[in-house]
C-alpha cells in the first residue's frame, strides 16, 4: 500500500514538473522582445534662412502643428522650413529599431531601444543619429509624451538639416505573461 | 640397523639428530614402526590413562529436571528459528521501503525545482530582470570635431550639432540618393539577432 502510494506520487510529481518545463518552453518560445511599447515619430526638415528652394521645389511645407514647434524653438532658428519626409515605427521592446525618414535616401538614419518600461508618459531610450553610415551621435534621454528632441544636424545646400524624434503613444505595461 | 639405544630415540623424538644418524634412524622406524608404536604406546601410557577417564564418565545421564530442560531447549530453538526467519524478511521489506524513500526524495526535489524553473522561466519579467533604471546619459559623438551643444525648455529639448561634415550640395537626398557604403541598418540588424537587450 505504501509502495503503492509512494510510486504514485513520483509519478504525480514528475508529471507535475514535465508539465511546468513544457509550459514554460512555450512561453519562453514566444518572443516578448518584439512586443510594441509605443510608438515613435521621426521627421526630417530642411530649415534655411536662404532661399528654401535650395533643398527642392516640390517639398511640402511643414504641418501646423510642427511649423508651430519649430518656431517655438530656442536654440535652433531658421527662417524657412520644409519636411523633407517622416516615418512612424513601433517601438519593439527589446530590439534596435531604426527609423528612415526620407524613404528613398538612407543619408540620415535613426536608431532607438527602449531602455526600460515607460513611466507614466515617459520612456528612457538610447538613440542613435546617423550620418552617411557613420553614427554622428548617440544619447540616452527620457523621451515624454508631447515633448519633442530636435537634433540640429548637418549642413545642405544652404541649411540645415533637422530631426525631430517624438514619442507618439506609449502602450499600457500589462501584466507579466499577457499575450499581446 | 640395529634398534637404536635410549638416548638415540630420545634425540631423534626431539628432533636433535642431523646428518646421517638422522637418515639411519629413519630408515629403521620405517621398516620397525610397529615395534615403536608399541613401544611407546606402552611408554607413555596414553592409552590406558584414557580408558580410565572414560571408564569414569557414564555413558548417558538424565538431567535433574528433565521436562523443564526439554522446555527450555525447545524454547531456545524456537526463538532462534525466529531469530534467523523474521529479520531476512523485515531486512527486505527495510530495505525496499529505503529503495523508495531513496527514489522519492531526490525525485520530489527535482520536481519542485524543475517546477519553480518553469514558473520563473513562465514569468520572462521575473527571470530577466527589473525596469532597467538608468540616468539619462548626455550626448556622446564619437567624432572629436563634433560639439554637442543642449538646451531645455518645457516644450522640447534641442541639441546643437557643431562641426559636422556637411552633406554634398550635389546629394540630392530628396530623391533617394545615399552616400556610397553600406548601411548601418543591414549591419546592425545582423548583430542586433546576436544583441537582445531583455527589460
Amino acid at each position: 500500500m505504501k509502495l503503492s502510494f509512494q510510486l504514485l506520487l513520483v509519478l504525480f510529481l514528475t508529471m507535475l514538473s514535465s508539465v511546468s518545463l513544457l509550459s514554460a518552453q512555450d512561453i519562453a518560445i514566444t518572443d516578448t522582445g518584439t512586443d510594441s511599447v509605443g510608438r515613435l515619430k521621426v521627421s526630417l526638415f530642411y530649415g534655411t534662412d536662404g532661399d528654401v528652394a535650395n533643398a527642392g521645389k516640390e517639398l511640402k511645407e511643414p504641418s501646423t502643428g510642427q511649423l508651430q514647434a519649430l518656431k517655438n524653438l530656442k536654440a535652433i532658428k531658421f527662417t524657412h522650413y520644409r519636411l523633407l519626409g517622416e516615418d512612424e515605427q513601433p517601438i519593439l521592446r527589446s530590439y534596435e529599431n531604426w527609423a528612415n525618414p526620407m524613404k528613398g535616401s538612407k543619408e540620415i538614419l535613426l536608431s532607438f531601444q527602449p531602455r526600460g518600461r515607460s513611466v507614466g508618459d515617459h520612456l528612457k531610450m538610447d538613440l542613435e543619429f546617423w550620418q552617411s553610415h557613420k553614427k554622428i551621435m548617440k544619447t540616452g534621454r527620457t523621451l515624454k509624451k508631447g515633448r519633442p528632441l530636435f537634433i540640429q544636424g548637418p549642413a545642405w545646400r544652404g541649411g540645415n538639416i533637422i530631426i525631430a524624434v517624438q514619442l507618439v503613444s506609449l502602450a499600457e505595461n500589462k501584466p507579466s505573461g499577457e499575450k499581446k | 640397523m640395529n634398534r637404536p639405544d635410549e638416548k638415540t630415540l630420545s634425540s631423534w623424538l626431539e628432533g636433535e639428530l642431523e646428518g646421517a644418524e638422522l637418515r639411519e634412524i629413519e630408515a629403521w622406524a620405517e621398516t620397525n614402526a610397529g615395534d615403536l608404536d608399541a613401544e611407546f604406546k606402552c611408554k607413555i601410557g596414553w592409552d590406558a590413562l584414557s580408558d580410565e577417564k572414560l571408564a569414569s564418565v557414564p555413558a548417558s545421564e538424565e538431567p535433574p529436571y528433565p521436562e523443564f530442560f526439554n522446555s527450555k531447549l525447545k524454547q531456545a530453538i524456537m526463538s532462534d528459528a525466529e531469530a534467523e526467519v523474521l529479520p531476512t524478511s523485515e531486512a527486505e521489506s527495510m530495505s525496499l521501503w529505503q529503495k523508495v524513500r531513496l527514489m522519492v526524495v531526490p525525485a520530489a526535489v527535482t520536481a519542485l525545482v524543475a517546477f519553480y524553473a518553469g514558473i520563473k522561466m513562465a514569468d520572462p519579467d521575473a527571470a530577466v530582470g527589473r525596469d532597467i533604471v538608468a540616468e539619462d546619459i548626455g550626448v556622446y559623438v564619437p567624432d572629436g570635431g563634433v560639439v554637442a551643444e543642449v538646451s531645455e525648455s518645457d516644450d522640447s529639448t534641442e541639441i546643437i550639432l557643431d562641426g559636422l561634415s556637411p552633406i554634398s550640395d550635389e546629394l540630392d537626398i530628396v530623391s533617394g540618393e545615399t552616400s556610397p557604403g553600406q548601411s548601418p541598418m543591414m549591419v546592425n540588424m545582423e548583430e542586433g539577432v546576436r544583441g537582445v537587450i531583455f527589460f
